[in-house]
């Protein structure tokens, strides 16, 4: 079971417990009295009785044609219990200003209640000319209460009669012009002329002015009386309410009325009377409603600064310092002045400053009403960094307004400010806050373009792996190479051939030479004997070893036969022979000899030793 | 000795160069196609795309296959709705050039027009990565990079003959192994890249949509019907009937008219 169930099943219990039955609410309006003198008010009440359940809200009057409502609804309620039968009623009451003579009526209120909608009958209210007849009631008890238990609808019986004529007092909406442009101002006064005294007023409302911006000009507690005379008479005139009205949208626009409350004093003819009765009384006072036709702002000629400001303007523009230093702040002061709405002005269009960081502004409005019209100032205050030494020039300040008196559009400008910019200290370096990032919005999406250069469009079908050139290219090198390894190898197989054929020969060789040598062996060859013993020696060392004759000096000797493996004893006997060689070679005195002999006999040990020491190479 | 080194460079030289003017003289373009595809590319930009398409066919129509004019041709199939041709043509641009960015992207955009859902790539991502290195270069770039290292190797290996009884012997045979292995790792490359290029096993769905059956007739059961810009795997021929794989796996005949091959 659901809980709205359960509750609608607790709620018929409690009915039952308590015996009230639901019943059909009728439903009662009247008016008191029904037959009024202009000015005078009207007291409509609406009553409900029988019924078990209270109205959803406290019903609420329609626009009543004729009247204005001045107060209410007020509640009052009545409960009876008899013999198990409860009666009870409701009564709302309103109380009614009727506006211009005639037959009003009142039409059916609608009433919501337990989710029926009851309407209240109709009511018929007849309204004649104050003094015109009726007027013949009695008059008003004195009423001292004060006026603050007015809405005490038990007080309001007792006031309601018909107490003064309406055309003794009256209030007046007067405006400076039926005809304006959005933004313009329009002067509304609200004058109470009146043939009694006033003891006192007050505004039975607030008053709402819809499609305007309101600004109160005065709105001062002591009125100035002023005697003035109208055509019904004399009378006296107070300027009770003043206010600066700016439209702010198209068409047609409406003032309302106001309604005042006014406690008067009638001044009866005997003095005596009036001393003593003072008798006081209130009443209700509706103003006109004015309508204002607001044009439309012309396009012609609006420049794009215009941010709708319309009236009569000034700029000005000023840098609180001319010198300045690279991240020290330079105040930009923009000056708006002169009369219009000031409190919607849109900022002035700034230049755009790339060398400067800008905040954003404070403003400073001030606004007061100068014979009847506003007129004010609106500054600026920017806050700019200089993020580039150097002179710089703020370029002028624009902004632009409607002149409603001249229907023209001005463009003010003000005169470019120069500012020297030092550079700042190397701490202070330009450090401007790195802006937020986001990611690059995508904003469609598409194929990407076609390729435009045509040069060189080659086949691709035919490429260099489809041509025969590949094989080529393939096969040639490695028969290249082939061929350079055969040629290499004969080459270097005859080179080994040639040596080894010296090698072999070269016992035979050195055993021709020491023969020669020793043909010379002989005191007066001895110089010959030598040379030919120590070529025979060097001669068989490189045709053994495969090496040039020409190169080998003792060390290189030394070197190659070490290389080859030759012990160091028969090394050095080597070095030793030859050295005997060269030395009796170059001697001054001839050798003996028996010398000869020994050196031919080691050379020839050497030679045999060494041909079986040496290894192949 | 010395003379014998200085002729082989020379001969190297030689070598080395035939390729190189061989290329050059390759790269040299069909001037009627060049006119052709500036017609095209008028057309294109005036938004004119059917004479575009028609310039474009006309140089494959000369026998010249070329990246960029498939490309363009699919750019123009595209504009003119034709989903199925644009996506032909974007792959038979990245045939021949792998590595194109705008190809594939655009052949991506135009394939999210295609009614059949695709399944994903399942490819391993080494194999994926392996095979997208692959694609870095064209099988043109890939056969020069062969043929430049395949030589600069083979001149070595001849330097190595010349040296090998030397000191020098040892570090020339490594260089010469070293670039004998990257001119063989080029030729592997090459021959891949041709393979794919010479692919003749993937179509396109080019009819907006196309019937499936289980044998070569349409009196044989319908498997599936394939839309406008699917990629199929071709297996067999048969008069008009063609054998394919579907990306799903599925294998079945179709009407191999409606087919554009790759």
């Amino acid at each position: 079971m659901s809980i709205p169930r359960l509750l609608c099943f607790g709620a018929l219990g409690l009915a039952l417990v308590s015996g009230v039955f639901a019943q059909e609410a009728e439903i009662r309006a009247s008016a008191e009295p029904s037959r009024v003198e202009e000015g005078a008010e009207v007291e409509y009440s609406i009553q409900i009785i029988g019924g078990s359940q209270q109205p959803d809200e406290p019903p609420s009057l329609p626009q009543i044609p004729g009247f204005v409502v001045a107060a209410g609804p007020s509640l009052s309620s009545y409960f009876q219990w008899v013999n198990g039968r409860t009666t009870s009623s409701r009564t709302y009451t309103w109380t009614l200003l009727p506006q211009g003579t005639g037959a009003h009526t009142i039409p059916p209120v609608a009433i919501s209640m337990g989710g029926k909608v009851y309407h209240s009958p109709m009511v018929r209210v007849d309204v004649f000319e104050a003094g015109a007849g009726g007027s013949g009631a009695a008059p008003p008890p004195p009423d001292n209460r004060p006026p603050s238990t007015f809405n005490d609808p038990r007080t309001r019986r007792r006031l309601a009669s018909p107490p003064d004529s309406p055309a003794s007092l009256f209030v007046e909406a007067w405006v400076d012009k039926t005809q304006a442009y959005p933004g313009e101002q329009i002067t509304l006064i609200y004058r109470v002329y009146t043939q009694y005294e006033i003891v006192q007023m007050s505004l039975n409302d607030q008053p709402t002015y819809q499609g305007f911006w309101v600004e109160d000009i005065k709105a001062d507690e002591k009125y100035e009386a002023k005697a003035v005379s109208r055509k019904e008479g004399a009378f006296t005139e107070y300027t009770v309410l003043k206010k600066a009205l700016f439209p702010n949208s198209q068409g047609t626009l409406t003032i309302p009325p106001l309604t005042f409350r006014f406690v008067i004093r009638k001044r009866g003819g005997d003095p005596f009377d009036s001393f003593f009765f003072n008798p006081t009384e209130s009443v209700f006072r509706s103003s006109k409603e004015v309508k204002i036709q607001v044009r439309e702002l012309p396009e012609q000629g609006r420049p794009p600064e215009f941010n709708g400001a319309v009236g009569r303007f000034t700029l000005s523009a000023s840098a609180d310092r001319s010198d300045t230093k690279v991240n020290d702040a330079v105040g930009l002061k923009v000056e708006v002045e002169g009369q219009g709405n000031i409190n919607t002005l849109g900022n002035p269009s700034l230049p755009s400053l790339p060398d400067f960081k800008r905040y954003d502004p404070k403003v400073v409005e001030e606004m007061h009403a100068r014979s009847g019209t506003l007129v004010g100032s609106k500054t600026w205050n920017y806050v700019l960094i200089p993020l580039a030494p150097g002179s710089q020039e703020i370029p002028p300040v624009k902004f632009a307004f409607f002149d409603p008196q001249t229907d023209r559009y001005e463009v003010l400008e003000s005169a470019p400010i120069q500012l020297r910019v030092a550079r700042g200290e190397a701490g202070d370096l330009p450090m401007p806050s790195l802006p937020s990032r986001a990611d690059i919005p995508v904003l469609g999406s598409d194929i990407r373009y076609i390729h435009l250069g045509g040069e060189g469009l080659l086949d691709q079908g035919k490429t260099l792996y489809d041509s025969p050139m590949l094989l080529a290219v393939v096969a040639v090198p490695p028969l290249f190479n082939i061929a350079l390894l055969v040629v290499l190898r004969r080459r270097e197989k005859l080179a080994g051939s040639e040596a080894m054929a010296r090698q072999r020969r070269a016992r035979k060789m050195a055993r021709k030479r020491l023969a020669r040598a020793q043909g010379r062996l002989s005191k007066e060859r001895s110089r010959d004997f030598y040379q030919e013993l120590a070529s025979a020696l060097t001669s068989y060392l490189a045709d053994k070893l495969g090496v040039p004759a020409a190169g080998l000096t003792y060390d290189r000797i030394e070197e190659v036969l070490e290389l080859r493996g030759v012990e160091a004893g028969l090394r050095g006997q080597f070095r030793r022979c030859l050295e005997t060689c060269d030395f009796a070679r170059f001697a001054p005195a001839a050798s003996e000899p028996a010398e000869m002999e020994k050196a031919f006999a080691e050379a020839e040990s050497v030679v045999e030793s060494l041909e079986g020491s040496v290894k192949a190479g | 000795m010395r003379r014998s080194f200085a002729s082989l460079l020379l001969v190297l030289a030689a070598l080395l160069a035939a390729p190189g003017a061989a290329l050059s003289a390759q790269e040299q373009g069909n001037p009627g196609a060049e006119s052709l595809f500036q017609q095209g590319n008028e057309a294109y930009s005036k938004g004119d795309f059917a004479a575009a398409e028609k310039a474009y066919n006309g140089i494959v129509a000369l026998g010249i296959r070329n990246w960029r004019v498939y490309y363009n041709l699919g750019n123009a199939c595209f504009r003119r709705n034709e989903i199925g041709n644009a996506i032909l043509y974007y792959e038979k641009a990245l045939r021949l050039e792998p590595g194109d960015a705008d190809a594939r992207e655009n052949l991506r955009f135009a394939s999210l027009r295609i009614r059949d859902r695709i399944p994903p790539d399942a490819t391993p991502f080494l194999i994926a990565l392996l095979s997208r290195a692959m694609n870095l270069l064209s099988l043109e770039r890939v056969t020069q990079l062969f043929v430049l290292l395949y030589l600069v190797a083979m001149a070595a290996l001849a330097a190595w003959i010349g040296l090998r009884r030397t000191r020098w012997s040892v570090p020339v045979a490594s260089l010469s192994a070293v670039l004998l292995l990257s001119a063989l790792a080029a030729g592997g490359w090459m021959v891949f890249q041709a393979q794919t290029r010479n692919a003749t096993d993937e179509a396109i769905v080019l009819s907006e949509k196309l019937e499936v059956y289980s044998g070569p007739g349409s009196e044989n059961t319908l498997l599936a019907s394939v839309h406008e810009g699917t990629k199929v795997r071709i297996h067999a021929r048969r008069d008009e009937w063609t054998q394919v794989t579907l990306s799903d796996g599925r294998s079945g005949w179709l009407r191999g008219e409606a087919l554009g091959v790759i």
